[in-house]
């Protein structure tokens, strides 16, 4: 429904934008992969501002782009809905808490509480939480992704190469990429053929 | 003034060469800051890394505006975080819109084709890891498992049970779609809180 955003003024789509992706950077605490899927759950989910199923273009735009994933999320959404300026007020709501809490904290303003039982039961509360929004976003995209054994392969290897190999999700995604077009390649030369071969037959 | 250009095109360049994300900056940041540039010990890093895990808000940019505030105060803070984030802005924005373009594109479909599954790789390996600072009290020992481990792991692994709960709650709550991230978040923080008020984990 993309009509609603061509509905509302522009000043709304952009004060939406900001206050979204700095609730998003306040609240969504633990990296890159939680703070998009919020942003999926809020912008695409609930306000229907992109795409359905848009969120596997995201993705893919905002790891390979280099950049923080944050910053690249914002930067997309920010522009798919408002354009330039869209996106630089999206960027401006993603860095504004860490900016302000960073610098009280650099100039002893503030102490943070992090020994205290309570703020350490919410935290393991809001991680919990936060591994559920990362597990519903894998069930939902599982079947699109992950359509032939190529699939899992790269999977497993990213998976694998993250969690036993500590290697640098750069390089991974470089891989893949790569072995991408090899695949795609070498498919699409059978398919080709196949199609070749059947056009024979039916002459 | 030199000194506030000098973090912006500094804190530029780190944003160009930090591909996969945030992380990609540790080894940059300690590569040049601390050793080439002597900004800061490591020992100070360290602790920036720590402070950065528990406050809200993209690593990257908390630890761009701590070095930045610690080389020229505000306006210091303000060049180092605008430097990191401008050449991500132009890339995005670019690749944006020549993607309509290149869509059909025989190289763009490949690499997709090789992109969303290794995505799923990644989100697969983001899950390990926030179960492993949540629902699970430690790295899982899966090298004590298996009898490879160099030397016994310090702390004790063990599954929290009302971790578990919440997880299980919000996965299938935000499965279905009906309830916002924002509500699931303050929910669980409350639980988690009032959890540790009874004395459960």
């Amino acid at each position: 429904m993309e009509t609603d955003l061509s509905k509302l003024p522009r000043g709304r789509v952009l004060w939406l934008l900001f206050f979204n992706f700095f609730k998003i950077a306040l609240f969504v605490v633990g990296g890159g992969y939680a703070i998009i899927l919020a942003a999926e759950d809020i912008f695409i989910r609930k306000l229907h501002w992109l795409r359905d199923g848009e969120l596997m273009d995201m993705l893919a735009i905002i790891q390979t782009i280099p950049g923080l994933m944050a910053g690249n999320a914002a930067i997309y959404v920010g522009y798919r809905a408002a354009g330039a300026l869209g996106a630089l007020v999206a960027l401006a709501g993603v860095a504004m808490p860490s900016f302000l809490i960073i610098t009280a904290v650099a100039m002893g303003f503030s102490h943070l509480p992090m020994d205290n039982v309570y703020v350490q039961g919410a935290f393991i509360g809001v991680r919990s939480a936060l591994g559920g929004l990362v597990l519903a976003a894998l069930l939902r995209t599982w079947r699109k992704m992950m359509t032939d054994w190529f699939a899992y392969l790269v999977a497993f290897l990213c998976f694998g190469g993250v969690i036993f190999c500590s290697l640098n999700p750069a390089w991974l995604l470089l891989g893949a990429m790569a072995a991408g077009i090899v695949y795609l390649k070498f498919t699409c030369g059978k398919i080709a053929e196949a199609n070749l071969a059947e056009g024979n037959k039916q002459a | 003034m030199m000194n506030i250009f000098h973090i912006f095109l500094l804190f530029c360049y780190f944003g160009f060469l930090c591909f996969g994300g945030g992380n990609a900056l540790t080894p940059l940041y300690i590569d040049h800051l601390v050793n080439e540039q002597h900004w800061m010990t490591l020992q100070e890093f360290g602790d920036l890394t720590a402070i950065s895990q528990m406050t809200p808000g993209p690593i990257g940019v908390n630890a761009a505006t701590f070095f930045g505030f610690r080389r020229g105060g505000i306006p210091g803070a303000l060049m180092a975080t605008v430097g990191l984030l401008v050449p991500s802005y132009f890339l995005v924005i670019l690749a944006l819109r020549s993607l309509k373009r290149w869509e059909k594109s025989f190289l763009v479909r490949g690499i997709m084709t090789g992109i969303h599954p290794a995505t799923t790789g990644m989100i697969l390996a983001a899950l390990l890891i926030f179960m492993q600072m949540s629902v699970f009290s430690t790295e899982i020992p899966w090298k004590t498992w298996l009898g490879i481990a160099e030397n016994a792991s310090q702390t004790e692994f063990f599954i929290r049970p009302l971790a578990v709960l919440i997880f299980c709650a919000a996965t299938a709550l935000l499965y279905k779609g009906k309830v916002s991230i924002m509500s699931v978040i303050f929910g669980s923080a409350a639980v988690g809180a009032l959890g540790a008020a009874v004395g459960l984990s």
